[in-house]
């Protein structure tokens, strides 16, 4: 894969190398805000939990 | 278009569209089961989405890594070579021709071989040793000319005499500093008398200096044609390399001297700038034609332009010099007469000196007599300021009776020409605060080099002795050329800002005809802020 890309820049212009470095950032970018924070659910399989959370009802 | 395109062929393209697909699309939550399985399939989701995101990561992070590398590869191959060393040598040629240059000028023969430097850095103020500096620098280049100055050379004053025994025999700081300080009480201008005993020397050996003079000519005139039609070349092709020279063209903008988008054609400073001297106000709408010939007029006017802002610096010389011309007639007498009384208080000198021998007890039939020692030591530090104020109203009468090699058809250059057979005129014209930063020297070579300028065509063409007015001259010159250049815009005042808006289109037309172009110097700017600082 690396050296296919590698062989597909070296045929880009300059300018078309530094645009597809820009793309790439960019598509980093994403990627990084694209991450979800996990936040564990209150209430797990443990039955003891389950009962002192009563009250966090669905509504 | 057609670069968007290219990318959008390359793999990685296709990688990223699916990854902002399949992130989108990730199924992050269901309808399905109670609420507790809901969560989990929720957290489960989150955790897989968020494992393929951290896998795209690694992979873009080791593609951005590629990428890097192949610009570090093409920033090296892409920027020129810095010839500076090159160059450097060629300066040293081109400072070799003008010292080549100055030999075959119509100066004094001092001047030309460098002796007058060295009298006029004596001056009152000058410190002892420097004093004696200069006196062996004077008879060290004596020396180098084949000449062995000796005691007899020196006795211009009892005093000078005196000075220059201890000098010649034991010249060690502290014999010299003990010697001044007996000499002074009796001789307070002992500096002014070894300065034009200096002045003496030359005149006494001005026809050996003249051979010497003579045979360094013959030495750099030699076949190739005319001296200053060789450093005008010479200095014309090098300014040339230098002002299209691709390294320091970029690095004006990789240092950020200069904003690379503002020269970039469809920029409203360039625009602003090309459209300021364009008639109708706008360059893009000229035909090729048309365009050809503001491009070259405007290459003209930054030469001249510079050429004008030179001249300013120097106007006061013209100035000085149209107006002495209208008393060259009667400087010529005046010069010759002066010239008598100069030789005549040069013989009363050296009666002076003979009388002062005999007062000594020496030879026939002399007696020593203490008073009169005396009264012809005072006697001779009288007549010594008679001389210098003499040699002051000869060489202000020098310059003035000069002027009569004038005709009717010379040039300001001209002009300039013959400030060149005064020394003393351009000491005087270089003695001003403006001109206090640097040497003598350095402030003379500057002004050779202004008046040298292988651009210096308005100044070799107008006409000095009518009435004329320079920036006129210039103003009509190119608005003939289809330029807008109003006179105001170039006066004292105004010339530095519109230097500024034609330097910038000088820039790119010097860019435009090198081996680089405005667009491989945007991607090294780019490049360069990739691979230093953004990766830093």
């Amino acid at each position: 894969m690396q050296d296919k890309f590698i062989e597909e820049i070296k045929e880009l212009k300059d300018g078309e190398l530094i645009e597809l470095y820009n793309k790439i950032c960019d598509h980093i970018s994403y990627l990084s805000s694209s991450i979800i924070e996990v936040v564990e659910p209150e209430r797990t399989d443990n039955s003891e939990d389950d009962e002192g959370g009563e009250d966090d009802g669905d509504e | 278009m057609m670069e968007t395109n290219k990318i959008e062929e390359i793999s990685v393209s296709t990688i990223i569209n699916i990854d902002k697909s399949h992130i989108e699309d990730f199924i992050m939550e269901t309808d399905e089961g109670t609420k507790m399985y809901r969560e989990k399939f929720k957290t489960e989701a989150i955790l897989k989405r968020n494992k393929y995101v951290n896998d795209q990561l690694t992979l873009f992070g080791e593609y951005k890594k590629i990428v890097i590398e192949e610009l570090k590869i093409r920033y090296d191959r892409l920027m020129p070579k810095d010839k500076t060393e090159a160059y450097d040598e060629e300066k040293l040629q081109e400072d070799k021709l003008l010292e080549s240059l100055i030999l075959n000028t119509n100066s004094s023969v001092s001047f030309r071989l460098g002796l007058a430097y060295i009298v006029a850095s004596i001056t009152e103020e000058t410190t002892l040793e420097k004093l004696n500096e200069y006196i062996s620098d004077f008879i060290d280049k004596f020396k180098s000319y084949g000449i062995t100055l000796g005691i007899d050379d020196f006795k211009y004053t009892m005093f000078t005499e005196k000075y220059m025994n201890f000098f010649l025999t034991d010249s060690s700081p502290e014999s010299m500093k003990s010697v001044f300080e007996s000499i002074y009480f009796t001789c307070p201008n002992l500096k002014l008398q070894l300065k034009l005993n200096l002045i003496n020397i030359i005149s006494k050996y001005e026809k050996e200096l003249t051979v010497y003079l003579e045979g360094l000519k013959k030495g750099v005139n030699s076949t190739d044609g005319d001296i200053v039609e060789k450093y005008v070349s010479f200095r014309y092709a090098l300014g040339n390399k230098i002002a299209t020279d691709e390294f320091y063209n970029a690095t004006m903008f990789l240092q950020e001297t200069r904003k690379i988008n503002d020269y970039l054609d469809g920029s409203a400073t360039r625009k602003k700038n090309y459209d300021g001297f364009v008639l109708n106000a706008d360059y893009d709408n000229l035909d090729q034609v048309a365009k050809n010939s503001f491009n070259s007029a405007m290459m003209g006017l930054y030469l001249t332009l510079n050429e004008l802002k030179k001249y300013y610096k120097y106007e006061f010389i013209i100035k000085d010099l149209l107006k002495r011309y209208k008393e060259k007639d009667a400087a010529k007498a005046n010069f010759q007469a002066k010239k008598k009384e100069l030789d005549k208080a040069d013989k009363d000198r050296l009666s002076i000196l003979k009388d002062y021998e005999r007062a000594k007890g020496i030879g026939f039939f002399a007696k020593k007599d203490d008073v009169k020692i005396k009264n012809l030591e005072l006697k001779m530090n009288e007549h010594i300021k008679v001389i210098d104020q003499l040699y002051s109203e000869y060489f202000d009468l020098e310059i003035t009776n000069n002027l009569n090699q004038l005709n009717e058809s010379s040039t300001i250059f001209d002009i300039f020409l013959i400030s060149l057979t005064s020394f003393e005129f351009l000491v005087k014209q270089f003695s001003s605060e403006d001109f206090l930063q640097n040497t003598l020297k350095e402030n003379i070579i500057e002004y050779l080099r202004f008046i040298y300028n292988p651009n210096n065509s308005v100044l070799r063409k107008t006409n000095a002795l009518v009435d004329f007015n320079i920036t006129n001259i210039i103003s009509e010159k190119y608005k003939l050329l289809d330029l807008v250049l109003e006179e105001e815009s170039i006066n004292k005042d105004n010339i530095d800002s519109t230097l500024d808006s034609v330097r910038y289109v000088n820039l790119i037309q010097n860019i435009e005809r090198s081996t680089i172009s405005l667009n491989d110097i945007k991607n090294l700017c780019e490049m360069k802020k990739i691979i230093y600082v953004d990766n830093e």
